[in-house]
């Protein structure tokens, strides 16, 4: 037997660190090790020094009694952390993150990030491209540290860093007391005094025709009814990691007047008896993150919900875990992966448990419904399509930015009446009537109604999170379905072949030079949308099919 | 079936049992759907992820992956529609695309390319990832058994799954995301220095070949060269006492790889021992020829041997030589001296055919009793207890009842070192739920799973149980009707433990106060409790009172006789276990033994006349006979001259024989009459071999309908009858507990094995393993 161990060599595999677990145990505090609280530990661990060291990363595991594979695992999972191995490197101080997203790419991030690229001092500052940070209305866009910057140019940027404008800039916003001071949380009152009966809202979101609006479009108040038939103890989560690109409506809510969000979210709350809630938010809205870390502390400290009762959680840089069960899988410490369904979250979600999941703008609009009554939601839509959404709007218009329009809008009502037309020199040519994956249309096809469903659902095309991006002559589709292709790409979870091998190949087809093997791709779309687990898989062919359909002399 | 659930299946009524999944039916009724991730072998639960299973829900906007979806009632799914095959087949090619060709990669014969081939799946239209993004497969031979080659890794997750739910070695992670995603060890290390075991399940899971046998390997480790075996043999692993089941794969008459087999005490699974610790068969270290000392080489007893040539010390000989001297130098020594000049010490490495043949080697060879075997050292003073205690060294549970248990106690033991498959299910247990408190002066990594760490100080085992009694009793937490069912001597126990508070032991042993509670309490409220102690509590100075006060634990709990209760004593070799056991009639090893004690005599010593319980002090205390001294139908066997271990000496309750002088078994209460079955005279009745309680003459006796034991019938029981008593042939007596035959007479058949009514546990099955 050749391999003879030297004896007394100890034990297996990286040793434990004693320096660096005293680092992490006192950094962690002496509070519980919370197998569900892994990737908040690890956030303070990057924050604290810039990265994940393999030594802090061992000690973690150690201090939680986690085996090394478990907690590594999680942490490369993400974009936002930064491990970094023996022998590695670790990363400069400074990190500017640069949108390469679709809106952004139209206004140039590649020309950006090259000339960052070229400016920065790569020992002092690290440049990375970065997927949609939900900035498209102010792109191209770019995080500095924490401070996020719209319209940013290499000069700008760089010159912000010299003076030291990488903190997060939180704006002004409707702070608890200015919410109370013109009604807000009265409603919440009433309803915990049993003014007002759950049934009784329940019967007004389904007259309202509140739909969800994270993307999915289910009638909010039937979930409401599916999660109370399951036997408690419930949960609830709100979904604040809605990052499909060209979407920016929830960020805009939450930076303006989050309370009416948290106060839909405790009336939701209250209506299906959970005993806690889940705020999962997005990591890149470092302000948003600031303002909610207030605004829970100071309803707690105004007695209006238990210590605890709302826990905030910070994404770490995965789209996928907008997708609701991922997100719960994320909540729970774990790797973002969707879950399989049946049984959907309602019966068995968060830690096994019933749990009612919500995106921020469903339960922003709970609190108007109640009080103004659902035949004024209603009636902001028409008959045929209830109810008003916001558009966020990005891409060749005059007046980009998120648009409060009725539902079963067309996309040239938004443009012209609502973002003054199109930009100057810009003639309309397609948009996307739904993020990166609710297709690609024509400017033929600009006056199809915009909702759940309907005209669009027959053009193979979907709504989803509301978010429209407007293209012109300037904008070759077969670039702008490889931008989204690339996305998706990078944003696959990995679990099902379809969806990580079918975003792989054709990312490769697209980008190979000359004719499209057409059948190769339509093989490869069949697959990822019968077979692929989870709407990304299933809604990635998207774009290609309406590029091989709509866009043929772009090719 | 009744509560089945009914469905369409390809246009036939089929019946899925509650927890089957359509794949589950499918194959039952003969349809074979292709699967991958989805490892069809007992612990892997299905995950649905590859996508090669997809079948068509009639209704459904999607198709469903059939490994993991469970139907519902009217369900009707189809397997073979151009939808859902067009879909598996692209997946086979999309996963095909980024391996090599079939005959170049590490395995061709796996069970993708089978699936594969079947299908026609074509290699070539599309790129693979690895020609693009400059992302370089993965290849690893660091580890020196297994090859990692991980441009055939499918990402599926079964060395995930094998590694973290099967065997629970937690050292796998799936890492990264997309496209990047990839099985890792520890934090993405070579496997060779991570933590990794080499246990191989993942190498069993794997259904590409990405982890593959280097045996099986060329030189590279990166393809398959051994392709077919000259046979496969079912066996059982040599090492530990698990007992697990394997496959060894021969070729070219030398063994190239094992597998494990599905056995009850190990379901496929084995650990690096098994799997890969054979190469010792066919080490040129080895004996092949015998050796004779040479004329000139001294004798000494220090000569390290290692290394050094054998044959400057030792001369090839014949078989016939070698034996000739052998045997002649222990005849010339037992002819000049006698018996008690010759000993023999076996060892449980040894099969039990070969320790019967050895102790019949030793008494009839040798002409003396002076055998023993190295269970003295590992499991004597567990033995002694539980012969005390319970009247049976067996375990009272299988290990996989930690699966079913609330709360185990690891004391003593060293499970994911020494028996890594079974640490697998109290493994799998804590990540159940089950409490595990694992008590071990040195720290150990089932701590890691461990509720509870005990680091007490070495030595101080039974301050730290007793203080443990102390809280049971103290706190009222025993179970009151099973002792008064059950147990004698709670009285004496709780006298004797007042004095040991935790408070008063913290100090003794180390372990604070209030961990010694919370200990006590959730070992004793638990529904279910088991308690698994090894070496370190038998290997001892004490280890017999260390085994006393786990047993107490039980028994005042009443945690023993129920599924996922008992204690269980771990063995450390394959035949430790059952060799020694006077009194074991169930034996969960499936290599354990039946067969007599060989350690009758030292027990004795043990039992000494001292007291150390009221229970005790009651017990008749002859070799292995732990009846009531007052119950009547207990038997000794004392005096025969071919008796194993036998003394002629008068039975402790008092001498009842009549008319033996110490020749024949007597009789407590009766007077040697005719055995029933019709032999009249005193001594085993030379029929069936049994020892048989002598009833009054004269009386009407029933014949004996219990069968012979199945070894005594096997061994062709007419000569063996008519072989007069007492020629050192092993008695083997009828495997059976205590019985009424229902008139009320007391017929009782002496038995070695004794389970017995009185004792504090139930009757366990009278069914052989």
């Amino acid at each position: 037997m050749q391999d003879r161990r030297r004896r007394d060599r100890g034990p297996k595999g990286r040793p434990l660190d004693d320096a660096a677990l005293a680092e992490v145990r006192a950094l962690l505090g002496a509070g519980e090790r919370r197998r569900d609280l892994l990737i908040e530990f690890l956030h303070m661990i990057q924050d604290r020094y810039g990265h994940l060291s393999a030594q802090h990363l061992r000690a973690l595991a150690e201090d939680m009694r986690l085996s090394q594979a478990e907690v590594y695992e999680v942490a490369s999972f993400y974009d936002h952390f930064d491990v970094v191995k023996e022998g590695e490197a670790s990363p400069a101080p400074l990190t500017i993150r640069v949108c390469d997203s679709v809106s952004c790419m139209l206004a140039g991030a590649e020309t950006l990030l090259a000339e960052l690229q070229a400016g920065a001092d790569p020992a002092a500052i690290r440049v990375m491209r970065a997927p949609c940070m939900g900035r498209c209305a102010g792109a191209p866009a770019a995080r500095i540290g924490d401070r996020e910057v719209d319209h940013a140019t290499a000069g700008n940027l760089l010159q912000m860093v010299d003076a030291g404008e990488i903190r997060v800039r939180v704006p002004a916003y409707i702070g608890l007391d200015a919410y109370r001071s013109t009604g807000g949380y009265r409603l919440l009152q009433s309803i915990r005094d049993g003014a007002v009966t759950t049934d009784g809202i329940i019967a007004m979101l389904g007259n309202a025709g509140l739909r969800g609006l994270g993307g999915a479009g289910f009638p909010a108040g039937k979930k409401w009814g599916f999660v109370r038939s399951y036997p408690g103890p419930r949960l609830m989560s709100i979904n604040g990691d809605e990052g499909e690109p060209g979407t920016f409506k929830d960020r805009i809510y939450l930076e303006k007047d989050p309370h009416r969000t948290l106060e839909g979210a405790l009336i939701a709350a209250h209506a299906v008896e959970a005993e806690r809630i889940y705020f999962y938010m997005r990591d890149e809205y470092p302000a948003v993150l600031a303002i909610l870390r207030t605004e829970i502390a100071a309803l707690e400290t105004a007695g209006l919900v238990e210590p605890g009762f709302i826990e905030l959680r910070r994404g770490a840089g995965a789209y996928i875990c907008g997708e609701e069960s991922a997100m719960l899988e994320s909540i729970e410490g774990r790797r973002g992966m969707p879950r399989h369904r049946p049984p959907y979250i309602a019966e068995v979600g968060l830690f096994g448990r019933p749990t009612l999941n919500h995106n921020v703008e469903t339960l922003w609009w709970i609190r108007d419904i109640v009080e103004k009554g659902p035949e004024w939601f209603a009636g902001l839509g028409s008959p045929d399509h209830p109810g008003v959404r916001s558009w966020s709007v990005s891409g060749r218009v005059k007046e980009p930015g998120v648009k409060l329009a009725p539902a079963g809008v067309t996309v040239r009502e938004l443009i012209e009446d609502h973002c003054g037309g199109m930009a100057d020199g810009h003639e309309f040519k397609a948009y996307l009537p739904g993020g990166a994956s609710g297709g690609i249309l024509p400017a033929s096809m600009g006056d199809i109604q915009l909702d759940f469903g309907g005209e669009l659902a027959k053009q193979g095309a979907f709504v989803g999170s509301h978010a429209v991006v407007v293209f012109s002559q300037a904008d070759n589709i077969r670039d702008v379905t490889l931008n989204l292709m690339k996305f998706f790409k990078h944003e696959s979870c990995g679990k099902c072949t379809p969806c990580r091998e079918g975003t792989e190949k054709l990312v490769t087809l697209l980008k190979q030079v000359g004719p499209l093997p057409e059948s190769n791709i339509r093989d490869l779309e069949m697959v990822m949308r019968d077979s692929s687990i989870c709407g990304l898989g299933q809604a990635a062919p998207n774009p290609v099919n309406h590029l091989l359909t709509h866009f043929r002399s772009d090719l | 079936m009744a509560n089945g659930i009914t469905f369409t299946l390809d246009g036939k009524t089929v019946t899925a049992a509650q927890d089957e999944t359509i794949w589950d039916v499918a194959r039952r009724e003969g349809t074979k759907i292709p699967h991958l991730c989805h490892v069809d072998m007992p612990g892997y639960r299905p995950d649905g992820n590859c996508r090669a299973c997809m079948v068509d829900v009639e209704g459904e906007r999607v198709l469903a992956a059939s490994c993991i979806r469970k139907p519902t009632a009217g369900m009707v799914v189809k397997t073979d529609t151009e939808r859902a095959r067009k879909s598996r087949e692209m997946v086979f090619e999309l996963l095909a695309s980024n391996m090599r060709p079939a005959a170049k990669g590490p395995d061709q014969q796996s069970l993708f390319w089978q699936w594969a081939s079947s299908m026609g799946i074509a290699q070539g239209r599309f790129e693979s990832r690895f020609a693009v993004d400059d992302m370089r497969p993965e290849f690893d031979v660091t580890n020196p058994a297994i090859a990692v080659n991980l441009d055939a890794c499918i990402t599926c997750g079964a060395c995930v799954r094998a590694c973290r739910e099967v065997q629970v070695n937690d050292v796998i992670g799936m890492a990264q995301r997309g496209n990047h995603s990839v099985p890792v060890f520890d934090m993405h290390d070579p496997m060779g220095l991570s933590t990794c075991v080499t246990c191989g399940e993942c190498v069993q899971a794997c259904p590409t070949g990405a982890l593959y046998e280097k045996s099986l390997m060329d030189e590279t480790g990166r393809t398959r060269v051994v392709q077919e075996f000259d046979k496969v043999i079912d066996s059982v692993c040599p090492f530990c006492g698990v007992g697990c089941q394997t496959k060894v794969a021969v070729k070219d008459n030398r063994i190239v790889q094992i597998d494990g087999r599905d056995g009850p005490a190990n379901e496929s699974r084995l650990c690096v021992k098994g799997r890969f610790g054979y190469d010792y068969a066919m080490s040129p270290e080895r004996l092949t020829k015998p050796l004779i000392r040479r004329d000139d080489a001294p004798k000494a007893g220090e000569i390290d041997l290692r290394g050094v040539d054998p044959l400057t010390i030792f001369r090839e000989a014949t078989w016939e030589e070698a034996l000739e001297r052998a045997a002649g130098g222990l005849k010339r020594i037992r002819d000049e001296h006698g018996g008690k000049g010759l000993a023999g010490f076996g060892s449980a490495k040894g099969s039990n055919e070969e320790a019967y043949l050895f102790q019949k080697f030793v008494r009839q060879g040798f002409g003396t009793n002076n055998v023993d075997h190295c269970t003295r050292l590992c499991h004597a003073s567990s033995v002694a207890a539980l012969m005390e205690g319970v009247g049976s060294g067996a375990v009272s549970a299988p290990f996989m009842d930690a699966l079913k248990a609330d709360c185990v106690i690891i004391i003593g033991a060293r499970p994911a070192t020494n028996h890594p498959v079974a640490a697998t299910y109290f493994k799998q247990a804590a990540k159940r739920g089950t409490k595990l408190i694992v008590m071990d002066p040195r720290g150990q990594e089932m701590m890691r799973h461990a509720a509870y760490s005990l680091r007490f100080k070495p030595g101080s085992d039974v301050a730290m149980l007793n203080a443990l009694l102390h809280v049971i009793i103290d706190e009222k937490l025993y179970d009151e009707q099973y002792i008064q069912a059950n147990v004698s001597g709670f009285r004496a126990l709780e006298a004797k433990v007042k004095d040991f508070s935790p408070e008063a032991m913290a100090e003794v042993c180390g372990i604070e106060a209030d961990v010694l509670r919370q200990v006590a309490r959730t070992y004793a409220k638990a529904e279910r409790s088991m308690i698994f102690w090894g070496m370190g509590v038998s290997q001892h100075t004490h280890g017999t009172d260390n085994s006393r006060c786990l047993i107490a634990l039980a028994l005042i709990t009443g945690h023993v006789g129920r599924a996922g209760t008992g204690f269980i004593r771990c063995a450390v070799r394959t035949t430790c276990r059952g060799l020694p056991m006077p009194g074991s009639s169930r034996c969960i090893s499936p290599t354990t033994s039946r067969w007599r004690t060989l350690i009758s005599a030292p027990v004795r010593e043990f039992l000494g006349p001292d007291a150390r319980s009221e229970a005790w002090a009651d017990r008749c205390r002859d070799r292995g006979c732990h009846s009531r001294r007052r119950d009547p139908r207990h038997v000794h066997h004392g005096g025969e001259p071919g008796d194993v271990g036998s003394r002629p000496e008068p039975c402790p309750c008092g001498p009842r024989q009549t008319g033996t002088s110490g020749g024949a078994g007597h009789l407590p209460d009766g007077d040697g009459m005719a055995c029933r079955c019709g032999f009249a005279g005193i001594g085993p009745c030379r029929k069936t071999r049994h020892l048989h309680q002598h009833q009054p003459a004269g009386a009407d006796r029933p014949a004996c309908t219990r069968p012979a034991r199945r070894g005594a019938a096997r061994s062709r029981p007419d000569r063996r009858a008519r072989q007069p008593h007492g020629t050192g042939l092993e008695l083997r007596p009828c495997l059976g507990s205590l019985h009424r035959d229902g008139t009320g007479d007391a017929f009782a058949e002496a038995h070695l094995l004794g389970t017995h009514r009185t004792r504090g546990i139930r009757r366990l099955s009278s069914r052989r393993t």
